[in-house]
C-alpha cells in the first residue's frame, strides 16, 4: 500500500515538473521565434538601405558604374 | 463445546465476510471495471485543445514574410489586486506604451476587469512575469493569444493578406492556403489536479504538423519593386499601378507590387485593364508565326495619320505621326496603330483568336490566388472588322497583368508559355518538403524562330523607338510601351489613360521579364515618359543586385 502511495506521489511530482519544463520550453521557443523575427527585421533592406544612404552616404550604383564579371570555374 | 461452537460461528462469519469482500472486489474490478475506470478518468483526465501555431510564409531564400507567435493579453482584475500602487509601477515599467496616467484612468473608468494591453510580445511578457513574482503582486491576469508578425511590415501584404485574431486567414494567400497553414487543433489528454493544474500529459494525439509555405518571391526584389512603383506612381500622380517581375525561364513570380496596396488584393492577379500597345507584340508574333507578314514587308501607315477602317470609323496613330510606308520593325518601334491594325486584318480571324488564346488571354492563369478573373476576350465569331483592327493594338480586350507578363515571358523563352506560379514549396515543421512546384510548360505558342524575330523587333523598340527610356545601360533590353484610353461610363476617355511597359533583360539569355503599369497618370499620357523609366530602374536594381554580367559594353 505504501509503495503504491509513494509511486503515485512520485508520479504526480514528476508530472508537475514535466508540465513546468514543457511550459518553459514553449516560452523559450516562442522567445526564439521572436528574436528571429527581430533579426529578420534588422536585416531587411527597408531597414538597411535608409541607414546606408543617410548615415554612410552609400547608394545603389548606376549600372553604368559597375562592371560585373562572369564567374569562370 | 460451547466455545467450539462460537469459534465455528465466528470462523463462518469471517469466511462469509471474506467471501463477500472478495465477491465485491471481483464485481468492482472485473464486472464494473470499465464503467468505474471511465468515471475516474473523467474526474482526473481532461482532453484539452491546444492551438497549433499557424504556419509561416517565407520567401524563396527562406526569409520570413509572415509568422505566428504566442503573445499575451494583460488585464487587471481589481478585486484581486493586493497593492494598487505596486501593480501600476510594475505594469508601467514592464509594458511599452503603458503609463501610470493611463492605468489610473482605466482603473477609474472601467469596471472590475479591464484590459491593459493586448499583443504583448515575449520580451515584455518575461519582464512582467519576473516583476510580478518579485513584487508578489496579485490581480494581473495574463492570457495567451496569437499574433501574426511580418518582419517587413506591410511588404507584399496585397499578396499575403490578413488573418483574424482567431488565427483564420481572411484574404490573399492567407485565405487561399488557410487549411494548410492552420491544420487541425492539436488535442492532448492530460491529468489535472483538483485545482485544475495540469499534472502530466497522459497521451498526445498524433500531432498535425504545421506547414510552412515558401513563395517564389525574393524579399529584396520585392522591396525594390514596391519602392520603385510607389516612386513612379507619386511622380506621375497616377491613381495606382502594378509592377511584376517574373523569371523569364520558369515564369516564377519573383516580385509583385500593387499601388494602392490593399491587403489580400493583388492587382497583379485580380485587376483587368486594356493593355494598349504592349499587346502589339502578341499581334506581331501571331502574324509572323502564321507567315501573314515577313520582317522585310512594308505596311502603308497612311500619310494623313488616320485610316478609315469602315465608313466613318477611323484609327489614328497616337503619336500623330504621318508615316507613309513603314517596315514591319518600324511599325512596332514607332507603335503605329494603323500598321498594326492592317497586319491584324491580313490574318485569318480564327487564327488570330487562337494565338491570343494560346498566349493565355481570356482564361485564368490558375496562379493559386483567390478571385482571379479570366479577363475579357470576345469570341472571334462576334468580331467586326473594326474589333479585329483595334484588338491588334490592345483595345477591346481586357487582360490581367499576370497574363500579359506571362505572355512576354513566352516571347523571351523561345515561344514556350510557362505556367506562372507563386508558391515554390510547402514544407512541414521539420523542413521536409511536402509539395514542390516545378516549372511547367503549358504549350509552345510560337516557333522559336518567330520568338527570335520578336526579340529583334522588341530590341528595336528600345534602341530607337518609343521605348528608349527603358534601355538599361550595359544590358540588351527588349520591350514595348503601351498607352490605352480607359473605358469609362460606356466610352473611351480622352483624359484617363493606362500606361505600361513590358519587356525582358538581357535579351540573349533573358533572366527577368518585367511589367510596369501606371493607372491614369496625370503628368503624362505617354508610357515612354513614365512606365519605361520605371522599368529601367527596376531592371537596373535587380541586375545589379543579382550580379548579372553585362552583355554590352559599358564604357
Amino acid at each position: 500500500m505504501l509503495i503504491l502511495v509513494a509511486e503515485r506521489t512520485h508520479r504526480t511530482n514528476t508530472g508537475y515538473k514535466t508540465a513546468i519544463l514543457q511550459n518553459e520550453v514553449g516560452a523559450k521557443e516562442n522567445r526564439n521565434k521572436y528574436l528571429r523575427y527581430q533579426v529578420e527585421q534588422l536585416e531587411s533592406l527597408s531597414n538597411i538601405e535608409p541607414k546606408a544612404e543617410q548615415e554612410l552616404d552609400l547608394y545603389l550604383p548606376e549600372p553604368s558604374k559597375v562592371v560585373i564579371l562572369e564567374e569562370i570555374n | 463445546m460451547i466455545l467450539k461452537g462460537r469459534a465455528k460461528f465466528c470462523g463462518l462469519i469471517a469466511i462469509l465476510t471474506a467471501f463477500i469482500i472478495a465477491g465485491r472486489l471481483f464485481y468492482l474490478q472485473t464486472i464494473k471495471h470499465e464503467e468505474l475506470t471511465k468515471i475516474t478518468d473523467n474526474r482526473v483526465f481532461r482532453t484539452i485543445s491546444q492551438e497549433v501555431l499557424r504556419g509561416n510564409f517565407l520567401d524563396r531564400n527562406g526569409r520570413i514574410l509572415a509568422e505566428s507567435i504566442r503573445s499575451y493579453s494583460i488585464a487587471v482584475s481589481k478585486k484581486y489586486v493586493n497593492d494598487k500602487e505596486k501593480t501600476f509601477d510594475v505594469l508601467s515599467i514592464a509594458l511599452k506604451d503603458v503609463n501610470k496616467k493611463k492605468l489610473k484612468k482605466l482603473w477609474k473608468d472601467k469596471g472590475n476587469f479591464f484590459y491593459v494591453k493586448k499583443n504583448v510580445m515575449p520580451d515584455e511578457y518575461e519582464i512582467l512575469k519576473y516583476a510580478i513574482n518579485k513584487q508578489k503582486i496579485t490581480g494581473i491576469e495574463i492570457s495567451p493569444m496569437y499574433t501574426r508578425l511580418r518582419p517587413y511590415d506591410d511588404m507584399a501584404i496585397d499578396l499575403l493578406g490578413y488573418t483574424n485574431s482567431k488565427n483564420m486567414g481572411l484574404s490573399g494567400l492567407e485565405l487561399y492556403y488557410n487549411d494548410k497553414l492552420i491544420r487541425k487543433t492539436k488535442k492532448k489528454r492530460v491529468a489535472k489536479s483538483r485545482r485544475g493544474n495540469i499534472i502530466y500529459d497522459a497521451s498526445i494525439e498524433k500531432k498535425e504538423p504545421t506547414l510552412n509555405i515558401y513563395l517564389t518571391l525574393d524579399a529584396d526584389m520585392q522591396y525594390y519593386a514596391e519602392k520603385i512603383l510607389n516612386k513612379y506612381v507619386d511622380k506621375n500622380q497616377a491613381d495606382g499601378g502594378v509592377l511584376i517581375v517574373q523569371d523569364s525561364k520558369t515564369a516564377e513570380v519573383l516580385a509583385l507590387a500593387s499601388n494602392p496596396r490593399k491587403n489580400g488584393q493583388a492587382m497583379a492577379f485580380q485587376w483587368t485593364y486594356e493593355p494598349g500597345s504592349t499587346f502589339k507584340a502578341i499581334t506581331f508574333a501571331a502574324a509572323l508565326d502564321t507567315n501573314t507578314i515577313k520582317i522585310t514587308d512594308s505596311i502603308q501607315c497612311e500619310e494623313t495619320g488616320k485610316w478609315e477602317v469602315t465608313p466613318d470609323v477611323f484609327i489614328r496613330d497616337v503619336h500623330k505621326a504621318e508615316h507613309g510606308y513603314l517596315t514591319v520593325p518600324e511599325v512596332l518601334s514607332d507603335s503605329s496603330n494603323i500598321g498594326s491594325g492592317k497586319i491584324a486584318l491580313k490574318m485569318d480571324t480564327k487564327d488570330f483568336y487562337d494565338y491570343i488564346k494560346a498566349f493565355g488571354f481570356g482564361i485564368k492563369t490558375a496562379i493559386s490566388f483567390p478571385a482571379e478573373p479570366n479577363g475579357i476576350l470576345r469570341n472571334w465569331r462576334k468580331w467586326y472588322k473594326i474589333d479585329k483592327a483595334t484588338l491588334a493594338f490592345g483595345h477591346g480586350i481586357s487582360v490581367t497583368p499576370i497574363q500579359l507578363v506571362t505572355a512576354y515571358t513566352a516571347l523571351a523563352n523561345g515561344g514556350i508559355l510557362m505556367q506562372p506560379y507563386i508558391v515554390e514549396k510547402i514544407t512541414n515543421h521539420k523542413g521536409r518538403v511536402i509539395k514542390k512546384n516545378k516549372p511547367t510548360k503549358i504549350r509552345k505558342v510560337i516557333d522559336s524562330s518567330t520568338a527570335d524575330l520578336m526579340k529583334i523587333l522588341l530590341v528595336k523598340v528600345v534602341e530607337g523607338g518609343t521605348g528608349t527610356e527603358a534601355k538599361v545601360q550595359g544590358y540588351s533590353t527588349a520591350g514595348k510601351t503601351g498607352t490605352s484610353e480607359k473605358f469609362l461610363q460606356g466610352k473611351y476617355s480622352e483624359t484617363h489613360h493606362t500606361v505600361s511597359f513590358a519587356g525582358f533583360v538581357p535579351v540573349e539569355k533573358p533572366k527577368y521579364t518585367i511589367l510596369v503599369i501606371l493607372d491614369n497618370p496625370k503628368t503624362t499620357t505617354y508610357a515612354s515618359q513614365s512606365a519605361s523609366p520605371a522599368f529601367r530602374e527596376m531592371a537596373s536594381a535587380i541586375l545589379n543586385m543579382k550580379s548579372v554580367p553585362q552583355d554590352e559594353k559599358v564604357f
